[in-house]
């Protein structure tokens, strides 16, 4: 597992994630001077990821469950939104309700939808542990997938498209900017939760059942419990940012949801540092950016992007988040010897 | 025998065909520091396990305060007032000593559906946490991390982290396994203070430390208990002394 210091927050803590939040909420004016737009978009993306893979990282880095289920919960987000702006479009009521393109309405339901989904499968999931775990979650993560495909009403295996105008409240947020600034709005919630939530008791009780559980259950704590509550946690902010996606591109397709996108997002943690809170949004920013770099060069960019990652991981073991910390000691190295 | 804190009767335990618990049946009377020992391989420690629920015993009564706990989970058993100190070393690497016992009062003190305030600027935990680091003479090592810790400070940890639960019954799983002569002494010393506040079942190689810390003992011999004593009576015995401490 990484190294998880329990410590209260320093502001040095503090420090990497508010530069990251910070440069991303630069990118739009970017944008605007270079008059690229399509920047805004790859952002929202990298925002939206970033959510995704800090979500997993709760219970990855953690609670230590290397769950391959997360795309499936991700979609599960995304569907409630699009189904509920299908409904609205269509005006067909969804049993005795009205569908709705209001995110203030759509966005805590696709949380409350997918946290649910996350609770059925961490119930059953967590029964078991280590490969078997991973196994499972892999298997919900295809039962999620294959039952996104069969929703022939909602597009089946073409996705569903979202006609309506999405707006949050009375706010009108179709224009790429704004949805940017609202996606990123999130992901800072989410950091901040998250990181209140290591540090509270329930993520003290998390992690030590994740490091030493013989030690956690002999001081009187069920790790089972608090492993399940952090999944539900977890699938509920995945939720979100599906939701979110779905949003942002007007569309939700079953793609987004194959296994593989579950293993991108554990990708995407390790490569950022799952040992720290902020660590998988670098991740996710990096393991973006370089997919669009590299597909633009050659359309054999996984094969550089694999020997990337297992350069970074096997360098840094701490991931990339871990980059200022191994800079600062070669440089008390370099300076002890000169 | 009113006052029993632990009665423990007919408890067996098999791995295949060995018995490593074979109709044990002992009591522990409240305060008091019952030692066991017998030769390796007696099934001290498999005894201990199905005393703190991490193995289930194949059939019979462990009562804590006349209630019957066999068939608890191990962390159920914990809040009720049994505490471990593991044979050997159990730790979270990175997380510090006083991390350890804050984990342990925080374990004790209700659930931890607590998901705001950060638990190490918590003084209801920090304060009693600190306490159990300085009973056993850990004050100065507080804040370093468990991989830190040498051997002995280790051993000393696992006391600390038992006595911050504040248990009805301590299990005692050879506190002084691998402590030098003098940290040895030093750990004596300390279960000698413990004793006084905890019930406790110590098992123990160091007879010096076992004959001058327990009100009894018991002799275990393949899974079963061929004596219960006074150390004077335990020492006397030709049996005992045939079975273990002959040689």
């Amino acid at each position: 597992m990484a190294d998880n210091p329990p410590h209260p927050v320093r502001w040095r803590d503090a420090l990497p994630p508010a530069i990251l939040i910070a440069t991303l909420a630069a990118t739009p004016l970017v944008a605007t001077a270079i008059g690229d737009p399509f920047l805004v978009k790859v952002a929202t993306r990298v925002v939206i990821f970033s959510i995704a893979a800090v979500a997993l990282n709760f219970v990855l880095g953690f609670g230590g469950l290397v769950s391959l289920c997360h795309a499936g919960l991700f979609g599960v987000g995304g569907y409630v939104v699009g189904v509920l702006a299908w409904h609205d479009f269509n005006a067909e009521p969804v049993w005795i309700f009205h569908g709705t393109s209001n995110l203030a309405i759509s966005l805590p339901l696709a949380a409350m939808t997918s946290g649910l989904a996350a609770a059925a499968v961490g119930a059953i999931s967590l029964r078991t542990s280590g490969p078997y775990f991973l196994m499972i979650t892999l298997a919900f993560n295809q039962m999620l997938y294959y039952g996104a495909i069969a929703l022939q009403k909602y597009g089946g295996e073409d996705g569903l498209q979202i006609m309506s105008d999405v707006s949050l409240g009375p706010f009108d947020v179709s224009n790429r900017y704004r949805f940017f600034y609202l996606a990123l709005v999130v992901l800072s919630a989410t950091l901040l939760l998250t990181g209140r939530f290591v540090r509270s008791r329930f993520g003290v009780a998390l992690r030590a059942a994740a490091q030493n559980e013989t030690r956690a259950i002999a001081v009187g704590i069920d790790p089972w419990v608090y492993r399940l509550v952090a999944f539900v946690i977890s699938g509920a902010l995945v939720g979100v940012a599906g939701a979110l996606l779905a949003a942002g591109q007007q569309f939700v397709s079953p793609v987004d949801m194959s296994w593989d996108r579950s293993g991108d997002l554990v990708v995407m943690a390790v490569l950022g540092g799952i040992g720290v809170v902020w660590g998988p949004a670098l991740g996710a920013a990096v393991f973006i950016v370089l997919e669009l770099v590299l597909s633009s060069w050659t359309s054999h960019w996984q094969l550089a992007f694999g020997l990337l990652v297992v350069l970074i991981v096997v360098t840094l073991r701490g991931g990339l988040a871990d980059l200022g910390r191994a800079l600062a000691g070669a440089r008390r190295m370099e300076a002890a010897r000169g | 025998m009113a006052d029993a804190i632990l009665q423990v009767e007919c408890l067996m335990k098999s791995f295949g065909g060995l018995r490593a618990t074979n109709d044990l049946s002992m009591n522990v009377e409240r305060g008091e520091c019952h030692a066991i020992i017998g030769p390796n391989g007696a099934g001290k420690t498999t005894f201990i396990a199905q005393l703190q629920g991490m193995l289930r015993p194949d059939a019979g009564v462990i009562r804590l305060e006349g209630r019957d706990i066999a068939g608890e989970p191990a962390h159920r058993r914990a809040r009720m007032g049994i505490a471990r100190s593991f044979q050997i070393t159990s730790l979270v690497p990175n997380f510090t000593a006083l991390d350890h016992a804050a984990l342990a009062v925080q374990a004790r003190s209700g659930h931890s559906f607590r998901f705001w305030r950060a638990a190490r600027r918590d003084a209801r935990l920090l304060d009693p946490a600190r306490e159990a680091i300085e009973t056993v003479g850990l004050g100065a090592r507080a804040d370093t991390q468990a991989r830190d810790l040498s051997h002995g400070e280790a051993r000393q940890l696992e006391l600390a982290i038992a006595i911050a639960q504040r248990p009805k019954l301590l299990l005692l799983d050879e506190p002084m396994a691998g402590m030098g002569r003098k940290d040895g002494a030093a750990m004596t010393r300390l279960l000698a203070q413990l004793k006084r506040t905890y019930s406790m079942i110590l098992i123990e190689h160091d007879m010096q430390a076992v004959f001058s810390l327990a009100d009894r003992i018991s002799v275990l011999v393949a899974g079963h208990i061929i004596r219960t004593g006074a150390p004077a009576e335990i020492r006397a015995d030709p049996e005992v002394r045939a079975a273990y401490l002959g040689h």
